[in-house]
């Protein structure tokens, strides 16, 4: 007898041989297919082995001077929103973030401020809003160099 | 009488298909995003139009109650599940993303779906009446999918990927775009670079030791460690799938009595 069953050749288990096909097979159409649901290989991060990355740019919103969101304001007045779009830029420098979503982001907000304008009759808006990139630099050592660089600059009313 | 393990599992994959559905419905694309894509000749923007999604919603919440409570499978239950989500996925792949698009939190419910579904499908004379070869084939591929989760990653970046800038790095990010959320642990795991490797080395280790899911003795340890995994990536970065934790659970207590439900 074995820890598993009465046997120590797994394989001698009719269940384990049946889960074992099933990884096989499952496992065997994710190579060929690749991602097409209900197959995938679960490429989660999985190129970040590719290059060691020593920067990243993640998109932040400040709103009078504090972590905000977006998407709780209106009306705004500013420069162009294509001022918060710097993610070809960055692609181009390779300073971009990790994630696919913080990378989107920047379109997301972009697109929220070129939708809500302040109409010309409006006033300024009571707050000040703040779209920028902070600007990660990993140091030998562990250390990390922050620098933020604000790409947009302007006011919003709250969302009513 | 259903064994009580082989009821929990269920109750515990039912959850993992509920949550998981939620999850689809926020991720499906607007009508107005979809434009005039169709999805088998049908219309996409009318596939996700309030009163097609409600009533798709209940005919999950009538097969995920058969499911449940029936103590063999069905086949047209079983398939009926995993073609609500084969179509919710085409849906999001109409995202310009593409697949890419498709929110992960439905691949382990619906693998096992398909699998419960194969091995639902008796022949004449099949002696096997029950759960058993189903869920056998549902732990290989779920297994299955965390053992790519680790291939893939030195597939791409070799052993890189355990290298130490790249997980702090990572949880940086976090700590910058989501000051609210577990700052004091990932500004602590930051700080200390030698975790990266070994975090990462863990990571590998759980996914690529998936395969065990395969021994029906080891697949409650395996759902202990895959848990640990999972509420780890969450806390650090943000990514939880409790549909995959409830699955792995599910599937793992199903085992215990699956060889006589």
């Amino acid at each position: 007898m074995s820890l598993f069953g009465p046997s120590w050749n797994l394989l001698d288990d009719a269940r384990v041989r049946r889960a074992a096909t099933a990884l096989v097979l499952y496992g065997a159409a994710c190579g060929i297919v690749g991602e097409w649901f209900p197959f995938t290989r679960v490429p989660m991060f999985s190129g970040l082995g590719a290059r060691v990355r020593t920067v990243a740019a993640v998109p932040v919103v400040r709103i009078d001077g504090q972590q905000g969101a977006i998407w709780d304001y209106e009306r705004f007045r500013g420069p162009d929103a294509d001022d918060i779009e710097p993610w070809e830029r960055c692609r181009a420098n390779g300073v971009c973030g990790s994630f696919p979503s913080s990378n989107a982001r920047d379109l997301e907000i972009a697109a929220w401020v070129r939708e809500r304008p302040a109409a010309a009759a409006d006033p300024d808006g009571p707050h000040r809003v703040e779209v920028a990139y902070v600007l990660l630099r990993a140091l030998p050592g562990g250390e990390y160099e922050e620098q933020e660089q604000v790409v947009w600059t302007g006011t919003a009313w709250p969302r009513r | 009488m259903a064994a009580p393990m082989s009821r929990w599992g269920r109750w515990l994959v039912g959850a993992s298909i509920a949550v998981a559905w939620m999850g689809a419905l926020d991720g499906v694309p607007g009508p107005v995003k979809l434009g005039d894509a169709a999805v088998f000749g049908v219309p996409a923007a009318r596939l996700v139009s309030a009163p097609v999604l409600v009533v798709a919603t209940l005919v999950l919440l009538a097969l995920l109650a058969r499911f449940v409570v029936r103590s063999r499978p069905e086949t047209p239950v079983l398939a009926g599940l995993f073609a609500l989500f084969f179509v919710v996925a085409r849906l999001e792949a109409l995202d310009p993303l593409g697949e890419a698009a498709i929110g992960h939190g439905k691949f382990l419910p619906g693998v096992i779906l398909l699998a419960l579904t194969v091995g639902s499908v008796r022949g004449r004379g099949d002696p096997d009446s029950g759960w058993a070869r189903g869920v056998d084939l549902a732990a290989g591929t779920a297994a299955a999918l965390y053992v790519w989760a680790g291939a893939i990653k030195l597939w791409e970046g070799g052993l890189g990927w355990a290298v130490a800038a790249n997980l702090p790095m990572l949880v940086h990010e976090r700590v910058l775009a989501e000051p609210d959320s577990f700052v004091a642990l990932r500004t602590w795991v930051v700080e200390r670079p030698a975790l990266g490797p070994l975090l990462a080395w863990v990571v590998l280790g759980i996914e690529l030791g998936g395969v065990a899911f395969v021994v029906p003795a080891l697949r409650v340890p395996f759902a202990v460690a895959a848990t640990a995994m999972h509420l780890g990536i969450g806390l650090l970065v943000g990514y939880a799938y409790p549909e995959w934790i409830l699955a792995m659970w599910g599937l793992a207590l199903w085992s215990r009595d699956a060889a006589t439900s």
